[in-house]
């Protein structure tokens, strides 16, 4: 059966204008098709996150054409882009950005109460997320409770809250020890086979690549996926270089 | 090191100038109401000055007695006392036009060299194209080019005014320049022939001044002395400034009011300059943190955020002060114009007159008010741990804690506040006696972050189950940041407090009014000429006055003749009353005293009844003797009554009309009280009087009902001012809160890009910051409510109670506060429109990465 399109981007570049104006994404064409795992890999400042904020509808390319689900987001209303990114895709951010008032529990709801379902049924549905991740006993701490890891944990709740089709997460072992990011990628993985749900993960971290189908590079704003053998060398050299 | 700080905050201004511009805008909202007061002031006491001094001419000596006059026999003596060079006497009338236009007469001996008046009117400015006729014809009148020209006067052209004799006509033979004296009130000012005045208001004899020009070689307060000596008491001799502090005096009232709205105002600027310094310091958590790794001290940091408190205070007076000008032009016209309802000194006013120490003080009070606002952001900068602020930008600031020792510092202020007002005494001046109110917003001040936080937990169930997550989001936010919180809710509190005060004032001395206008102006008809209410300019005379007891179904008519006297050197009420008809009316108009064991003793002017505030001020108990200075020899009797009165904040005296006609020589009446036969008919009654008087004076007949509300409107037009301060607050109020939730809105940037990247609607985010404006106000309004109580005592109990010794039954203002609640919410909700349509407008990709 084919897999159905879930990100394209066509032709797709960013510049920001400003005193030294800055292109971050140059003439960027891939798809990335449903129950993939895909790791985006570059450089600080090469134009990573902004590939996700493209993805996710939170900025507007320069040029080109992004599409989720084969919908041009060019062509959404900003009301049309919001209930998309609500109900289809899932963010996870390297900062986590909890809102520090809100306990996990509410947090992890917040998405399906900000569709406007009833709190007892969003809190039920929050509290099985909250047990997937391991957390069912933080679900009324709030974030400054609790350690990193487990707010990236409550912030991966958060983003699968909504069942999206596409989680996008941007560094999300970035501010943690290697234990708490083995564990946040671990959660990623299961997500990913247990539902279905895309994941493109934008990360620095070679190992973390390694567990994805695809893996893109970027560069200057130039992306461009690597082959499986040129992964298989650079994992090597990476290794060896650990050692 | 300082070059590199002031680079720092150069950049950081430009960087957000939203911020530096809202901040600005509360310091010039601060210093514009100060200077605007401060101008008008000054142009208020300018131009009544300047009006006594015109009038006045060369004198260096006025000589005056009450409203009553005095006689003229007394010239003579004036004269022939050592040192007088010239004695001018002189009358002052004032007449109404068809139009209601009023017009100040003043009579002077035309045939004299008017030595010191003609310099009124130099020579050169006035033009009488026969003067003989001028002279010998006792309808002659000559009135500024301005009057003539606004009522389209020429040579020879007849004026009609008003006047206590009935409607008289006057020629114009005489114009003057609106110069000087002609500038006087606007250019409403004529002069007559003092004889011919005399005859035509029924004052043959008698004058309101004698303007006395001291010998060259002698000392002004010597005459005065001299001139003491040989006039009889109750005759005021004093310089021509002297009459203009009094003048200065009788609109001290709304001046102070005005005063306490400046400073209201200056107080509010303060929160707005403190929330702004501390969401500024709250946002550059980490570049302070920079800066204190670099090895910048911590006092140089709290120099760095003092400073441009500094620079931005002197920036922001100086805004403040042009914009304070064009207001000082709105306030001197609602003072005069309160002057003129309450007292009828109606005065000419034109530009603001700026003085050198209002400028001085104004950018002072915007300094010192930006240096208080910034002190302790500054500190809580100062006290920034680099290492936390460079490793957490999450944590930036520290938030107040409600401990106990807070709370108790809170209470004991309010406390000591309410028991300082409570053993507060009238001479320790104004300024102390506010400083009891300010301790007391000061404990509410310091409460605020837990009233807040108590706030916060009662609507954050609510919200969670009937408006939604934005709504507890909004709620949460306004909780997590106490001291910001604090500043918006602190501004809204003394606005409403203010509102409350004020409201509680006028109507507990309204209701206080009317309990006396049941009580003891209770007659069936009350009869006037005049709609000023403590200004009688025009009276009844006796004869006019006997027709309407005339007049069909008309029992019985009472006279009574308002006006003052000096006592103790202060102005007081004289109220002279046809004392058994009064007694008779109103058996229960005595506080103290028994009405039916001293009627006949009143009646037969054995005695004096005075009000509250008389005897409280003046230490009077009942049974003891009063002196009393009347222009024919000081008057003694005993107290036989003291009652609640409230026609002067000094005090009132009482006395029997016949009494009053013996010692003061004036038989005028102001008021005529009618009572009607049983089954008379009510407006057969009331179209006997107009008709009976009709043709001779201005009537007003007012029965009962009538005339209560009559008062009662009065009361509301002279407190027009205090409802424009009312206004004035709530906008003052909600200004700082379009302030506040604009600022925290570029704080929030971060948190509002999450709410829309997990799937927020633009129309989730604005609604959660209206909602967390109205969340605000509602503490706002809750607080409000317990410090407008507190205000409204401190008010009520100092300036009613201590100050003018009124004993006033305290009123809780439940429309005013169940009509401005709901408007404070429905503005507060419209204050946050823009800031809301910010919110939901903000980048989100920009907002997530946002430190």
């Amino acid at each position: 059966m084919n897999k159905q399109s879930i990100v394209e981007f066509e032709s797709v570049s960013k510049n920001f204008e400003g005193a030294h104006g800055v292109t971050a994404v140059r003439d960027a064409t891939f798809e990335i098709r449903e129950g993939q795992t895909v790791a985006i890999m570059g450089p600080s400042g090469s134009g990573k996150s902004t590939i996700l904020n493209l993805a996710a509808g939170l900025d507007n390319p320069t040029s080109g054409s992004v599409y989720v689900q084969g919908r041009d987001l060019s062509e959404l209303s900003d009301n049309q882009l919001t209930r998309l990114r609500r109900d289809k895709i899932g963010l996870i951010f390297q900062s986590f950005n909890l809102l520090n008032t809100l306990t996990a529990l509410e947090n992890v709801s917040l998405p399906l109460r900000l569709r406007g379902i009833a709190k007892t049924e969003a809190e039920e549905r929050a509290k099985s997320l909250l047990d997937l991740v391991g957390l069912n006993d933080r679900s009324d701490h709030l974030p400054d409770e609790i350690s990193g890891g487990e707010r990236q944990r409550v912030a991966i709740a958060r983003a699968m809250v909504a069942e999206p089709v596409l989680l996008l997460a941007d560094e999300p072992t970035g501010n943690l020890d290697s234990e708490a990011g083995e564990k946040v990628l671990r959660i990623l993985k299961d997500l990913n086979s247990e539902f279905g749900t895309t994941v493109i993960l934008v990360t620095h971290d070679r190992s973390a690549a390694e567990n994805c189908n695809r893996v893109f590079e970027i560069v200057d704003g130039i992306i461009s996926e690597e082959s499986n053998d040129r992964r298989a060398g650079a994992s090597l050299t990476e290794a060896m270089a650990t050692e | 090191m300082i070059g590199g700080l002031a680079l720092v905050s150069r950049k950081q201004w430009r960087r957000n100038k939203t911020r530096t511009i809202l901040t600005l805008g509360g310091i010039v909202i601060g210093v514009a109401a100060y200077f605007a007061v401060a101008a008008a002031n000054v142009t208020l006491n300018d131009s009544l000055r300047s009006t006594v001094e015109q009038i006045a001419g060369k004198a260096d000596i006025q000589i005056t007695s009450g409203e009553s006059g005095f006689p003229e026999e007394l010239l003579n003596s004036v004269r022939r006392t050592e040192g007088v060079r010239v004695a001018e006497p002189a009358l002052e009338i004032v007449g109404t036009t068809g139009d209601d236009a009023r017009l100040l007469i003043v009579g002077l001996d035309t045939t004299s060299d008017l030595e010191i008046h003609k310099g009124l009117v130099p020579d050169t400015n006035v033009s009488i194209e026969n003067p003989l006729a001028f002279i010998n014809k006792p309808d002659s009148i000559a009135v500024s080019r301005t009057f003539a020209e606004s009522n389209g006067l020429s040579e020879g052209d007849s004026l009609v005014l008003m006047t206590q004799a009935g409607k008289k006509s006057f020629t114009v033979r005489g114009f003057f320049k609106p110069t000087g004296f002609g500038a006087v009130f606007g250019g409403s000012v004529a002069v007559m022939d003092i004889v011919s005045l005399q005859q035509i208001f029924d004052r043959e004899n008698s004058v309101d001044r004698i303007d006395v020009l001291s010998a060259e070689n002698s000392d002004t307060d010597t005459v005065i002395a001299a001139l003491r000596k040989v006039l009889p008491e109750g005759i005021n001799v004093q310089r021509p400034e002297q009459r203009g502090e009094q003048l200065e005096k009788s609109v001290s009232g709304v001046r102070v009011a005005l005063g306490l709205m400046s400073f209201l105002a200056l107080v509010i600027s303060v929160f707005i300059i403190f929330n702004s310094f501390y969401i500024s310091v709250s946002q550059r958590w980490k570049e302070i943190g920079i800066l204190r790794a670099l090895g910048v001290e911590s006092y140089k940091i709290q120099l760095l955020i003092l400073g441009e408190a500094i620079v931005l205070g002197t920036l922001g007076s100086v805004l403040g002060i042009a914009a304070g000008y064009l207001l000082a032009i709105g306030a001197a016209w609602i003072m005069s114009t309160a002057a003129a309802v309450g007292y009828g000194a109606v005065s000419s006013t034109g530009l603001p007159v700026i003085e050198a120490r209002s400028l001085a003080t104004a950018v002072l009070l915007g300094i010192i008010a930006s240096i208080i606002g910034a002190w302790l952001p500054a500190r809580t900068a100062s006290a920034v741990d680099p290492a936390i602020a460079l490793r957490d930008i999450e944590n930036r600031t520290k938030e107040v804690r409600m401990g106990w020792t807070r709370t108790l510092v809170g209470i004991g202020m309010i406390a000591l506040g309410l028991v300082l007002t409570w053993f507060a005494d009238a001479s320790v001046g104004t300024s102390i006696q506010l400083s009891y109110w300010f301790l007391i917003m000061l404990g509410m001040v310091i409460l605020l972050p837990g009233f807040i936080k108590l706030g916060s937990m009662i609507m954050r169930p609510f919200a969670n189950r009937f408006l939604g997550i934005e709504a507890v989001i909004a709620i949460d936010s306004m909780a997590r940041t106490p001291r910001r919180t604090s500043a918006t809710v602190g501004a809204l509190m003394i606005g409403l407090a203010f509102v409350i005060a004020n409201g509680a004032v006028i109507q507990s001395q309204k209701s206080a009014l009317s309990g006396t206008l049941d009580r003891s102006v209770n007659a069936d008809f009350l009869v006037t000429n005049s709609t000023q209410i403590r200004s009688q300019t025009y009276h009844f005379t006796e004869d006019v006055a006997d027709r309407v007891g005339k007049v069909p179904g008309v029992k019985r008519a009472e006279y009574l003749r308002v006006t003052s006297l000096e006592h103790n050197r202060e102005n007081v009420a004289l109220l002279a009353h046809d004392m058994e008809g009064w007694l008779t009316r109103s058996p229960n108009a005595l506080d103290e005293g028994d009405t039916s064991r001293v009627k006949s003793k009143m009646s037969a002017g054995e005695g004096f009844f005075v009000s509250q505030n008389f005897a409280f001020r003046f230490g009077i108990r009942l049974g003891d003797e009063l002196t009393l200075e009347s222009p024919n020899g000081p008057l003694k009797r005993k107290v036989l009554g003291i009652l609640e009165y409230y026609q002067s904040e000094i005090g009132t005296v009482f006395i029997e009309r016949s009494l009053f006609k013996t010692y003061w020589k004036d038989s005028g009446v102001d008021y005529i009280f009618v009572t009607a036969d049983r089954n008379a008919d009510p407006s057969s009654i009331k179209e006997g009087i107009e008709k009976a008087v009709a043709g001779n004076q201005q009537v007003f007949v007012y029965s009962h009902a009538e005339y209560r509300q009559w008062v009662l409107g009065l009361i509301d037009r002279f407190f027009t001012l205090g409802y424009a301060q009312m206004v004035i607050a709530v906008l003052i109020g909600a200004l700082s809160l379009v302030n506040t939730m604009i600022i925290s809105i570029s704080e929030r940037k971060r948190e509002i890009s999450i709410l829309r990247a997990v799937g927020g609607f633009r129309g989730q985010i604005r609604r959660m910051i209206v909602y967390e404006a109205m969340a605000v106000s509602l503490i706002g309004i809750a607080t409000g409510l317990v410090a407008g109580i507190l205000s409204a005592y401190c008010t009520l109990y100092i300036s009613v109670v201590v100050v003018a010794g009124y004993r006033l039954p305290f009123e809780f203002p439940y429309m005013l506060v169940l009509i401005s609640f709901p408007v404070v919410l429905l503005i507060s909700a419209l204050a946050s429109i823009v800031p809301a349509n910010r919110a939901a407008s903000l980048n989100i990709a920009d907002g997530i990465v946002y430190e």
